[in-house]
This record gives structure tokens, C-alpha cells and sequence, in this order.
């Protein structure tokens, strides 16, 4: 059974590259291995109503030594599946590069083991340049890749197009790289691209749960007026990395996606219980006091919680 | 009683009278004869001696129980149990070289260690009482529970590993609001916040590192629709200023801070404060008179807006019952007690003690003077700092220890005229008040002497 690992940062496409590939393939069985960061499981949800074989690991990076297990008995459980190809998208701030111990694990405990292709990991081109110097999985996603997917490619100018290039070389100077608007790489160019490519050394990865980021999931039961989650949101997103997840308001539910100053909010067809956002912090725990006061200050009265 | 008062007054508006919380932690337990292991470990046990409480010293608000190491033990700290005082810790887990913080998947849950027993003597207590009293569910604070768990040398990674300090404050301040969020489910209106090694931080230090744990703490209590407490131990005199900044409803000190001009300051933010009848010196031992004479005094010469009168802090084991009953008396029905000590006169009734010669000593004694080493947290790291010498220095330095909780030792302490408790003596001189020494400052100072 073939294994692709897709990694990126939080926001970059990583949940919209999966799912047109697995609409536009058809003649590939693919099950898929989620990593969410959060508790609560907003990808899994997304990539569900495709109806294929999904595992969710949710509460941290699958590559810290606490996860590590469920990862592995993931991996295994998948393997006596009838799949062709095992797609694990690990969550944006996992740190991949020793992926081939956990392998050699699985084989170990299975009997039998994955035939790993590669890692494909894909950058947000309007966020890349800073977000690299900052985030050090950023880097350590691109030197493990064998593949770099550069996205939003419209939302970059070519001069910065350039240096996001000539950045990802120096990081990693095997590396093959796509570019796209809205994840538009096929599977099958993917697949070609990678075989025969070598696989980068394994290293001691970096998840360790110290650096796990503020992660908090905000609930509120009844439904929100749009425009004020709307508000709410741009107040917030200052201080997040990531906002994510299902809007239930009075305009109908939305699914939620924000990263750094652009937020979308697109209709869902589905029933949801409750508004459920899975927000990521970029000021550690002073998420909790501004989430509140936020709410408080601006008057709105539905009751959320926020944990 | 009035619940209803106390929570008029943690909203900060007049009441007709001021409110009074008893802290009857392991003391609870000898209301009707179980030790405080049992009442730490046993729901009848706690639950029985807890309605004892109620029934007896008429409480406008208590607390379920006044243990600070539920999470520490979870989290893998080994407890030393104690028959007349809650555990302390004994080991840390995350001691050593290896800058490490506990994993989020180590936050307990509400089946962990045991949160069980608390969980349902909250429910039981809110459903019988909860309507006539405002039931307190106690927290660890984040700063002490990152000592129990890291040991004394979080002190030092305050100094020398900031980012690191700051990262296992966060980390505990998650296990806080999570307890916070099992406790108000279980019925808890007023969530206290007891971080007694406060004191033994720097404020600049607690500005920069942890005011904005602190304030999402009580950001994240109000959310649910609860009180806000933050309790101190030790003199923090000088830290009241930035606790009042992490917006707490109300501050909660010992008798080591003077109430008068705490309040000044607390005040200026509109933050009830609550205190702080002197735990061994009239609650332990004195009589009816000497705590009705200290409650009254107090009461005429504070303004009672924003306040709070309870002990000091968790009142110990063997406190005569007679005495916490005049204090509630004293509060409750405040001019009927005035008649009482009219005619009071305080009697002195501590031993004769003899200090040391400190001009004829062999080598160099340290003392360490503490409320209780073995039960208040401050008390214990001053403790454990002080044991540095002995590591390094062998049987060149002496070493003695004192409690604040027997009639000898008071009186030693009087006779030093030891002003804040935990306090660090060298060679009969005051040395460090509060704030627990570094490993460089004592060993400079003790090279200097040796």
C-alpha cells in the first residue's frame, strides 16, 4: 500500500489540495489520515462528505512523542483496509521529518509496512515570507518534502514569487516545486513528480508538547447573528494564526476559514447543533482574556464558551 | 446566613453587613473526629464534617475543600500524608536539566486522582446548602502548582529561563480553567485562585511572565457566570498591585499583609479584599475574647465596603472550635460582641524562650522561620532554598527551622522580632523576608562568613 504524507501550515490549502484529489480520482482507493490540532475535528468534517475511509488524531501534532501512538495504530489500521493509497495530512504545525522511525514502527508491530512515496508539503504564497522566518516548522516541513506546492500563487506578486523560490531552494535545494490558485495540482502529476525521488534523512523531530500552540475550540448553542460573528472575527484575527470551523446564524450555517486578514464564510448545506470554531493563538493565552472581553465589549449576548 | 450578601459584595455594591468565610479546610474534619487524610479521601467524611461546618459556625460562604496538591498528584507529584494537615509534595516530576512542559493530554479529567470525591461532595453540599451559603471551589494557582511540579528551580527559570517559565505557567493556567470549568458544573459560585508562592516573585517578574495567565484565568471565571478569587500567603504587600491588575472579584491575604493598607490599594481597583484573622496567634491560640477583640477591632477601623473577614488562610487542624465561633459571633452580631471585651485585657501566655548567643557561635546558623513549612507552600520552597546551604556547606553551617504553630516557636519568633513569615536569619541578622534566595545569593553570603 502506497503512503503520501501533505503537510503545510495552518491555512495554507492543505484540506482543499485533499479534497479535489480525492474527487478528481476516481480510480484510486484512498483512505486518509487526519492530524487535527485542535480537539475538535473541523477538517474531518470537510473531507467527510466525500464518504471514503477517514481517521481522525486530533489534540496536538502526530509527530509529538504523546500522539505518536494513536498515530501508529492509525497507520496499522489502515494497512488492513482494501486502499491503494494511504494519504496521512498531518496538522499545519507537525514537524514530519522522522517520519521514517514511525514507519519502521509500524512495519515493526503490522508484519508488514507502506510503501512511503514521499512528502508533499504545501506554503501559502501570500503568507510565506514571513511566516517562514517565524515559524520553524514551516522550515522543517519544506527540507523534508520531496515535493514544495506553492498556493495562492494570485495573491503574490512574481517578485515575491521569485523569493519564495529561491527560499524554499535554500531550505531544501532538491525540493520540486508546483504552483497554484486554489490547490489546482493534479494527484497523477503529484505521484509522477515524487517516484524515484530520494527521501530526506530522518531527524529528531521538533513536536515536542512544549511547543504546541494555544489552541481553543469557542461553542455557542444558539444562533449568532452574522454580521456580529462577522465583527467578532476581524476583531480577533489579529491574534490568531488560524480561526476555523461552522457558523450556525441567523442567515443559515456557514463554515468559517480565516487566516491572517482574510476570512471567508461559505454556506452550509448541512445541519449543525451549534456553532463550533476551533481558534489557534499567535499571543499564547491572552487568547482566553480577548475572546471574552471581545465578546462582552461588543455587546453580543449569545452565550459562547470557550476552552 | 447570606449567600446572597457575600455575592452582593463580590459585585462590589453595599450590604448591610460584612460577610464572613470561614476557611475550615482539614480543620472540617475534626469538627467530627476524622483525621485529615480522611476527609482528603473519604466523600461521606468530607461531605459529614463539611455540613458541620455549616451548622456551626453559620458561614455566609465556604470552601468544599483547602487542598493544593489534587492536580500536583495527577500531574504525577508524590504526596506526604499527613493525619492533622493536607499533603504536601515530595517529589516533581518535571525537575532537572531538561526544560520540559507537561503535555495537554495530562490536563485531569474529571475522573482523575481525587476529583471524584470533590466533584460529588460539590453537587451534594450545593443541593443541600447552595441556596443558604455561596460554596468556594478552591484552585491550586498556576505559579505554585509549576513549583510543585518543576520544584524549587522554577524560581530560577524565572531568572534565567523566562520564555520557559512562561510556557509552564500557561500550561498550568489551562489545568486551572479546566478545573474551574468542573467546579462551576458541580455547582461552585466562587472560584478561588490559591497561589501562595506569589509572594516569593518579584512583581516586575509576575507583570511580564504571568499577569496575562492570571487574567485569563478570572476572564475565563467570569465567562461562566462565577466570582473570581485570588488568594496570597506570605507577605505580598508589594505584589497586591499587579494581582489587582489580573481583575480578580476579590483578593484574599494572610496575616503577614496589613488589611488596612492593602485595602487602600485594592480598593483603587474596586476589588473586594478578604482577611485575615491570625491563624495560630488568636485563632489557635488565643481565647474566645482575644478573637472576638481582633474581629471587632478590625471591623471599627476599615471601611466595610468591599470586604470580606475570614482566617488568614486554611485554619489549622486543631483550632478550638469556641474560637472560630466568636469570630463569626464577632462578625455576625458585631455590638452584642462589643460587650463581651469590654473589660478584655490580652494575656501573654508564651513561655520564656532563650535565643541564641549569636556573638559566640561555632558557624554560621541559618534560621528559617515559617508559618508551617510542611503545609504552606511559600513556607516550604523558603525551606528548600535554605537546605542549598546544607548541600554545599556540610557541617560547616547550622540549620534550624522553625513553625509558626507551637507556643515555643511563636514565642521565638516574637523574640526575634520576625516581622514577615517565611523569613531567612543568618547569624541572628535578617537576611531575605518573602522572596526565597538564589543559589548564588546564599552561597555568596555564606562565603563570606565561612
Amino acid at each position: 500500500m502506497k503512503l503520501l504524507l501533505l503537510t503545510g501550515f495552518l491555512g495554507a490549502g492543505k484540506t482543499t489540495l485533499l479534497k479535489k484529489w480525492l474527487k478528481e480520482t476516481q480510480s484510486f482507493r484512498i483512505g486518509v489520515l487526519m492530524n487535527e490540532f485542535g480537539d475538535m475535528g473541523i477538517d474531518g468534517r470537510l473531507i467527510e462528505e466525500n464518504g471514503l475511509t477517514l481517521l481522525e488524531i486530533s489534540g496536538g501534532s502526530v509527530f509529538c512523542a504523546c500522539l505518536k501512538e494513536d498515530y501508529i495504530l492509525g497507520l496499522i489500521s489502515l494497512l488492513s483496509r482494501d486502499l491503494d493509497l494511504v494519504i496521512v495530512e498531518s496538522s499545519g504545525m507537525s514537524d514530519p521529518s522522522n517520519m521514517e522511525t514511525v514507519l519502521t514502527t509500524v512495519k515493526e508491530q503490522a508484519g508488514k509496512g507502506y510503501d512511503y512515496l514521499g512528502a508533499v508539503s504545501i506554503v501559502d504564497a501570500r503568507y510565506f515570507l514571513e511566516q517562514q522566518k517565524v515559524i520553524v516548522a514551516i522550515n522543517r516541513q519544506i527540507a523534508y518534502s520531496n515535493i514544495v506546492v506553492v498556493n495562492k500563487i494570485d495573491l503574490q506578486t512574481e517578485e515575491n514569487l521569485k523569493k519564495i523560490e529561491k527560499s524554499i531552494h535554500e531550505i531544501n535545494p532538491k525540493s520540486c516545486i508546483f504552483y497554484s490558485e486554489y490547490g489546482n495540482v493534479a494527484l497523477p502529476e503529484i505521484l509522477n513528480a515524487i517516484s524515484g525521488r530520494p527521501i530526506p534523512d530522518a531527524e529528531e523531530s521538533i513536536n515536542t508538547p512544549e511547543n504546541r500552540l494555544k489552541t481553543g475550540v469557542l461553542t455557542c448553542e444558539k444562533p449568532i447573528p452574522k454580521t456580529d460573528f462577522m465583527s467578532f472575527v476581524d476583531a480577533i484575527k489579529p491574534y490568531t494564526y488560524r480561526i476555523k470551523g461552522f457558523l450556525k446564524s441567523d442567515k443559515g450555517n456557514f463554515e468559517v476559514s480565516s487566516v491572517g486578514t482574510l476570512s471567508h464564510y461559505r454556506h452550509w448545506p448541512e445541519n449543525i447543533d451549534k456553532t463550533e470554531v476551533v481558534i489557534i493563538s499567535s499571543v499564547g493565552i491572552k487568547i482566553v482574556s480577548l475572546v471574552h472581553r471581545t465578546w462582552k465589549e461588543m455587546g453580543l449576548k449569545a452565550p459562547i464558551e470557550f476552552k | 446566613m447570606g449567600k446572597e450578601l457575600l455575592l452582593k459584595v463580590l459585585r462590589h455594591e453595599e450590604a448591610d453587613r460584612v460577610p464572613w468565610v470561614p476557611f475550615a479546610g482539614v480543620h472540617a474534619g475534626a469538627l467530627k473526629g476524622y483525621s485529615a487524610r480522611e476527609v482528603l479521601t473519604d466523600e461521606e467524611k468530607l461531605y459529614e464534617s463539611l455540613m458541620e461546618v455549616f451548622k456551626l459556625y453559620e458561614p455566609d460562604g465556604m470552601p468544599v475543600h483547602f487542598d493544593l496538591q489534587i492536580k500536583a498528584e495527577i500531574l504525577g507529584c508524590e504526596l506526604l500524608w499527613a493525619e492533622e494537615n493536607p499533603p504536601s509534595v515530595l517529589s516533581h516530576p518535571f525537575a532537572g536539566t531538561e526544560l520540559k512542559v507537561p503535555c495537554k493530554c495530562k490536563i485531569p479529567k474529571k475522573t482523575d486522582g481525587r476529583l471524584p470525591i470533590f466533584l460529588n461532595v460539590m453537587e451534594r453540599l450545593n443541593k443541600e446548602i447552595g441556596d443558604k451559603t455561596a460554596l468556594y471551589g478552591l484552585i491550586c494557582g498556576p505559579i505554585t502548582l509549576a513549583s510543585h511540579i518543576r520544584g524549587p528551580e522554577f524560581f530560577m527559570d524565572i531568572i534565567m529561563y523566562p520564555d520557559y517559565a512562561k510556557q509552564m505557567m500557561e500550561f498550568c493556567v489551562e489545568v486551572c480553567n479546566t478545573l474551574s470549568d468542573y467546579y462551576v458544573e458541580a455547582g461552585m459560585e466562587i472560584i478561588a485562585i490559591v497561589d501562595p508562592v506569589l509572594s516569593q516573585i518579584s512583581p516586575k517578574s509576575i507583570e511580564d511572565l504571568f499577569l496575562e495567565g492570571f487574567t485569563a484565568i478570572f476572564d475565563f471565571i467570569r465567562s461562566k457566570d462565577a466570582y473570581g478569587c485570588f488568594f496570597v500567603c506570605g507577605n505580598a504587600t508589594l505584589q497586591l498591585d499587579v494581582m489587582c491588575r489580573s481583575n480578580p472579584d476579590c483578593i484574599s491575604i494572610d496575616e503577614n499583609v496589613n488589611i488596612y493598607e492593602a485595602k487602600k490599594i485594592t480598593d483603587q481597583y474596586n476589588i473586594t479584599i478578604g482577611g485575615n484573622i491570625p491563624l495560630t496567634t488568636a485563632m489557635l491560640f488565643g481565647n474566645q475574647q482575644d478573637n472576638m477583640k481582633y474581629v471587632v477591632d478590625m471591623l471599627d477601623n476599615i471601611d466595610h465596603k468591599n470586604l470580606i473577614v475570614s482566617p488568614g488562610c486554611d485554619m489549622p487542624y486543631h483550632i478550638p472550635v469556641e474560637n472560630t465561633i466568636a469570630c463569626a459571633q464577632a462578625v455576625i452580631n458585631t455590638e452584642e460582641t462589643r460587650k463581651f471585651i469590654e473589660n478584655y485585657e490580652a494575656v501573654d501566655n508564651l513561655p520564656e524562650v532563650t535565643l541564641p548567643d549569636y556573638n559566640k557561635l561555632d558557624k554560621p546558623l541559618i534560621e528559617v522561620f515559617t508559618l508551617d513549612w510542611e503545609t504552606c507552600a511559600a513556607c516550604t520552597y523558603m525551606v528548600k532554598a535554605a537546605e542549598i546551604a546544607e548541600e554545599v556547606y556540610g557541617d560547616k553551617i547550622d540549620l534550624r527551622v522553625y513553625k509558626y504553630n507551637t507556643l515555643e516557636e511563636i514565642a521565638r519568633t516574637k523574640a526575634m522580632e520576625v516581622e514577615k513569615l517565611p523569613s531567612i536569619y543568618v547569624n541572628g541578622e535578617l537576611k531575605w523576608k518573602s522572596i526565597i534566595p538564589s543559589r548564588q545569593e546564599l552561597t555568596e553570603l555564606l562565603d563570606t562568613l565561612i
